[in-house]
């Protein structure tokens, strides 16, 4: 009867520590995604006037906590900007860049409380961001020589490897499953890149260095299984 | 609470008034709307000189209504002449420099080679242009011509 009283109360007990593991669902997530953006882009340089331009992102995202995220990312697409015809500096070009960058970022989850207001809650995918790269530019065209000004040349170089610092805002949202484990995350933003020179445009000229801003929409997808455990609920 | 949106709002300030060209290594053009519209030749003062001789200037007024310079607001012009007759459209530039305030206009078709006037004046009623070439003639004297073109509306 004594052994029979211990094992009504083992079973018992497993079960309420069953239960209570249930209790902690929302807790968990995937320590690293694989992504994939679309960008447009706008060069801010030499040239007069703006051109917007596509580019294709792929990244590998680490996940110190939800709210905290290392990401690697590989940019590839088109630049251009300037109209030969219609400015008086004849600058055009466009730039088949590639650019490799590291990027720390932190959501305001990771700050905030977000358990006791929907406001809160809502505001906690926001994120800041930035990090160290670089951008290799290719110009494949590339205007020199001004139609409206005779003689006025703007030098610079066809080809060039520059250092970039990125400086992003946006908003992930996260898609939960049945869990409440977010293994699926929409990723929109707005990024600028500073580069450490002026070769982004192809051209070397003034006293400013080139940027290109991006907005750009993407989708990450959780690898692994999601079995961290963070130290507050993530889903509300 | 409150340090974490005033961190926001400077990246975001940041961010948005980096968007912005690089102006510095433009060239300065001047955008004055006095300069806009159909300007008719009037005057032609040529002015010659050379090493070793005297001076000699002549003025012309023989102009017509098919002699003017029109400034579109697209850095168009439009060049007509009666004598030799001819019509064309070429691209101008109006620009600060160290000379002052240049008017660069772009060539037309065959001979017609563009030219760099100084503006000497420009009013909503007048417009003087002033422009200096030297060069060798055939025998190799080093002669200066000053042209000086005045036009109205």
């Amino acid at each position: 009867m004594n052994y029979l009283l211990k094992i009504s109360f083992l079973i018992v007990s497993i079960c309420v520590i069953t239960i209570g593991a249930k209790a902690q669902i929302g807790y968990n997530f995937s320590q690293y995604d694989v992504g994939i953006a679309a960008g447009i882009n706008r060069v801010y340089g030499d040239a007069e006037t703006f051109t917007n331009t596509p580019s294709a992102h792929f990244n590998f995202n680490y996940n110190a906590t939800p709210f905290v995220n290392y990401v690697f990312e590989i940019q590839t697409g088109q630049l251009k900007g300037g109209n030969s015809l219609t400015t008086v500096s004849g600058r055009q070009f466009v730039n088949n860049f590639t650019s490799v960058m590291l990027r720390g970022q932190v959501q305001a989850g990771e700050i905030i409380d977000y358990s006791q207001s929907h406001i809160a809650n809502a505001f906690k995918n926001l994120y800041l961001s930035t990090g160290i790269g670089f951008v290799v530019n290719h110009l494949t065209k590339v205007n020199r020589n001004s139609i409206l000004l005779p003689g006025f040349y703007t030098p610079g170089m066809n080809n060039s490897n520059e250092i970039l610092i990125p400086a992003r805002i946006g908003y992930e949202f996260k898609v939960f499953n049945e869990y409440n484990e977010s293994n699926f995350k929409i990723d929109i933003g707005y990024q600028y890149n500073f580069i450490l020179g002026d070769g982004l445009d192809g051209y070397t000229v003034g006293n400013k260095n080139d940027g290109y801003s991006q907005f750009t929409l993407g989708i990450k997808f959780a690898i692994g299984s999601a079995i961290t455990s963070y130290r507050k609920q993530i889903f509300y | 609470m409150k340090k974490p949106y005033l961190i926001f709002l400077t990246i975001l300030t940041v961010l948005f008034s980096s968007c912005q060209i690089d102006r510095s290594g433009l060239p300065k053009t001047i955008n004055n709307s006095n300069l806009y519209g159909t300007w008719y030749l009037k005057t032609e003062l040529i002015a010659g000189s050379s090493a070793g001789t005297a001076p000699t200037s002549y003025v012309l007024h023989n102009f017509n209504q098919n002699d003017f310079y029109k400034f579109n607001t697209d850095y168009t012009l439009n060049f007509s002449s009666s004598s030799p007759p001819i019509a064309y459209t070429t691209y101008y530039t109006f620009l600060t420099t160290d000379n002052g305030q240049t008017l660069n206009i772009g060539s037309g078709p065959g001979k017609h080679t563009g030219a760099a006037y100084i503006v000497n004046k420009l009013t909503r009623d007048s417009l003087i242009l002033f422009n200096a070439v030297t060069a060798n003639d055939v025998s190799g004297v080093i002669y200066t011509t000053n042209t000086t073109l005045m036009f109205a509306h």
